[in-house]
């Protein structure tokens, strides 16, 4: 079975990778008049989102996006083991969805009006899958920043049961 | 795990695993239930017209900031039936924590057997031992009459001693917030280890 990504060791991007990341979509958005552009981790983490609808659930789509991306993948594999470029297409009556993978860690959504030609999308989402790609790919040598400092010390655990705790309502 | 620096956020994903029908679901209908909606997000079920999982359910929670620090936790479930082995292992990666819900019927012994090698076998190919990985039981349905005693199931599924179990009532939300408690205790002081350990 071919391994996809990164699994246990999780995600951590550093303020400046975001950035570039963010760059990356705002052009994306833009260059393609997408109504909704989501960058999400291949376990469904959400990064960040673009476009001109704000009204959908960010954290629910990205879990959506990693599963289809995850599942169709799976398929490939099982019938067709050599690895590809995964980029799932579907064509609405309004609308094109595409989901790509970019590069092992992450994936891209691009929902986009019918009337945006089809190769132009499909163009633009290669070469921002890709310098997404290249973004992330941990530089060798260079470890991912501590984000130790961000971890409040002390009883973190006790902490975060008691925040459990609080967010029930009877 | 997924670390945000510039909204100082730190999401990691729980995923609730075990048998068919042993109440997985459930547990994530009465957190959602319990859970006032601007902590959390909407259930996102994808299931059959039987109201059997299918791929898996979804909710994510933001809990309440911890020294500047905002940590979401994403549940998720598998599909319990057998055939939906493929899904499982799916819904599994990434995971950074897991809560086994096992049935106290006495019939239902075998699968929670079957379902607990499973999920050892699938965290195994990728890379995760049992021990030291946050895991925690849940014994549900506790109400139904004929349960198995504890120590019974702890032997079926060959428990170690330090995992720690929760006597549930999922329908009756009996024992769920305690479970899904227990769980993020766990996940965060692995976190915590893990981090210091790349600061090092
Ligand atoms: N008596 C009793 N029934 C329960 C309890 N918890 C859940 N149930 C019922 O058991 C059935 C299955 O519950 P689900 O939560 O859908 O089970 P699941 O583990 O998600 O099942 P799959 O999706 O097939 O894997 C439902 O009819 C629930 O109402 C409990 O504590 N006691
Ligand atoms: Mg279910």
């Amino acid at each position: 079975m071919v391994d996809h990504g990164d699994v246990a060791s999780g995600l951590s991007l550093s303020p400046l990778q975001e950035k570039a990341l963010e760059a990356v979509l705002v052009q994306l958005a833009a260059k393609s008049s997408a109504a909704l552009v989501l960058l999400s981790t291949r376990t469904g983490h959400y990064i960040s989102s673009r476009g001109t609808r704000h009204d959908v659930d960010t954290a629910g789509l990205a879990s959506l996006v990693a599963a289809d991306l995850a599942a169709s993948q799976y398929i490939t594999d099982m019938v067709d083991a050599t690895e590809s470029h995964t980029m799932i297409l579907r064509e609405g009556e309004r609308h094109t969805t595409l989901i790509a993978e970019a590069g092992p860690s992450l994936v891209l959504l691009v929902v986009a009006s019918r009337e945006v030609p089809l190769g132009w999308i499909r163009m633009l989402v290669q070469g921002a899958s890709q310098r997404m790609a290249e973004i992330t790919r941990p530089a060798p040598g260079r470890a991912m920043p501590a984000p130790a400092a961000m971890v409040p010390g002390g009883e973190f655990a006790d902490l975060v049961g008691q925040a459990i705790d609080d967010l029930w309502t009877e | 795990m997924y670390i945000n620096y510039t909204r100082r956020e730190i999401t990691v994903k729980v995923v609730y695993y075990g048998p068919a029908l042993g109440g997985k679901t459930t547990n994530l209908i009465q957190i959602h239930d319990h859970v006032s909606g601007n902590q959390r997000s909407e259930l996102i079920s994808l299931k059959t017209a039987e109201d059997r999982t299918l791929f898996f359910d979804f909710l994510e929670l933001q809990l309440g900031k911890i020294g500047g620090l905002t940590p979401r936790v994403q549940l998720y479930t598998v599909p319990g039936q057998a055939r939906y082995e493929a899904s499982r292992r799916l819904v599994l990666r990434g995971a950074d924590g897991v809560v086994f819900v096992g049935d106290s019927q006495p019939d239902r012994q075998k699968e929670n057997l079957e379902s607990w090698l499973g999920m050892t076998q699938h965290l195994a190919g990728y890379g995760i031992e049992l021990q030291g990985f946050p895991v925690v039981v849940q014994l549900n349905k506790r109400d139904l009459p004929g349960a198995v005693g504890v120590d019974l199931f702890r032997r079926t599924i060959n428990l170690n001693g330090d995992t720690p179990l929760f006597e549930a009532v999922a329908l009756d939300c009996r024992g769920v917030r305690e479970t899904l408690r227990a769980i993020m205790e766990r996940v965060v002081v692995r976190l915590k280890r893990e981090i210091s350990a790349s600061a090092a």
